[in-house]
């Protein structure tokens, strides 16, 4: 009988179901613990509804950037954007209000573009990812192509049995 | 600092970049020297050339790995040991997940070089358990994040214990036996080190080896 269990537990076609089944276990376990956020964040913004309120209350054509803005003028000392990194840099808080003049354009036109904006290229430049955490951005897409490494590989290698080369 | 300066003795130097807060102690810096030379000692030798005996027939053969199979998982096994050497210095959580799930996919890639159906099916199923536990490697850390708001573990040395943070070691701990492939994994982990072409998959030991002693350090440097 447990050599039977341990047989069909050598089998590598169950590990994954096995390592999945515990993981979902511990986690059910996690739901009852009391949970709150720490109101002292590394990173953080204006909350979106709040922005938007200063939109239509000053007609602040910057506050048309919410939910992502951050305040600030482009490679100014003395209005840098609300950047409160863990890792200090005498820049920090110059480059994040800066736009391309597409970019400005759209944002004049909408209240509502604040997502298009962040999400093209020349928009809002997340400063906190890109400058302060930049190592991060290096190691994530070092990880996406050794992915595409592999499978590259495996597949060129099939292809190639295939075609008989 | 107090924490880490315990476990590990006085830390000798940082090296200065914005995020990238690798910290050198006499323990890393030991890590730090097996890993390189165990690394130089695969990417210099070459692979094994393995004879197999056929049950009933008087036949030994000799089996060989292609050059650019070889190619593709020297390389491979040189990036582990980078990935590695990121693992035992570095001195930020998420940067610790980010090296460590990058070793675990590495892991597979110098096994997805060999061309043996059994050993590709197993590679297969340790590629699962691979996205499988990068759901609590990095939920630990978005939990601790979220629980301390930091992530730097020069800080989070000084911060006690709470619940929360008991559950998110608890998830950084399944998430990283899942990517350094720790002990209940020896099913896919046997069935992979039947493929030929002996130094390569040596790097798997080491990795399970070095990704155990530093996810013991940062638990401890968390608790």
């Amino acid at each position: 009988m447990i050599g039977r269990i341990l047989n069909s537990l050598a089998e590598p076609r169950v590990v994954p179901k096995i390592f999945a089944f515990a993981i979902a276990i511990v986690l059910v376990f996690s739901l009852p613990l009391p949970f709150h956020l720490n109101p002292e964040q590394v990173y953080p913004k204006p909350a979106p509804q709040l922005q938007m309120e200063l939109a239509k209350k000053n007609i602040d054509i910057s506050y048309n950037l919410a939910p992502y803005n951050r305040g600030g003028l482009p490679v100014d000392p003395d209005n840098r954007g609300i950047v409160k990194s863990q890792y200090k840099s005498p820049y920090e808080g110059w480059i994040t209000a800066y736009l391309t003049p597409f970019s400005q354009w759209m944002r004049d036109v909408s209240y509502h573009l604040g997502t298009t904006i962040v999400a093209h290229p020349g928009g809002i430049l997340d400063e906190i990812l890109y400058y302060t955490r930049g190592l991060d951005t290096i190691l994530e897409s070092s990880i996406l192509f050794t992915a595409f490494t592999i499978a590259s590989w495996v597949i060129l290698n099939r292809t190639r049995k295939m075609t008989g080369e | 600092m107090n924490e880490i300066t315990n476990l590990s003795g006085p830390i000798i130097g940082h090296i200065p970049f914005i995020d990238i807060v690798l910290y050198i102690s006499p323990f890393s810096l030991a890590l730090v020297a097996v890993i390189a030379a165990f690394t130089a000692f695969l990417a210099l030798s070459k692979p094994e050339l393995r004879s197999v005996t056929r049950f009933g027939e008087d036949v030994v053969r000799t089996t060989t790995v292609e050059r650019k199979e070889a190619r593709f998982r020297r390389f491979m096994t040189i990036l582990c040991g980078i990935a590695l050497t990121g693992v035992v210095t570095t001195g930020d959580l998420f940067n610790f997940a980010l090296f460590v799930s990058l070793t675990g996919i590495t892991n597979m890639g110098i096994f997805a070089g060999v061309k043996d159906a059994h050993v590709l099916d197993a590679t297969f199923h340790y590629g699962l358990v691979l996205m499988i536990c990068s759901l609590p490697l990095f939920g630990g850390v978005a939990m601790i994040l979220a629980n301390t708001g930091t992530l730097s573990m020069g800080v989070l040395a000084n911060i006690h214990t709470n619940p929360i943070l008991n559950m998110s070691r608890t998830l950084l701990l399944i998430g990283a036996i899942g990517e350094g492939a720790l002990a209940p994994f020896f099913a896919t982990k046997v069935e992979m080190i039947r493929a030929k072409g002996a130094p390569y998959i040596n790097m798997m030991h080491l990795s399970s080896l070095m990704v155990f002693t530093r996810v013991i350090e940062v638990l401890l440097i968390l608790g």
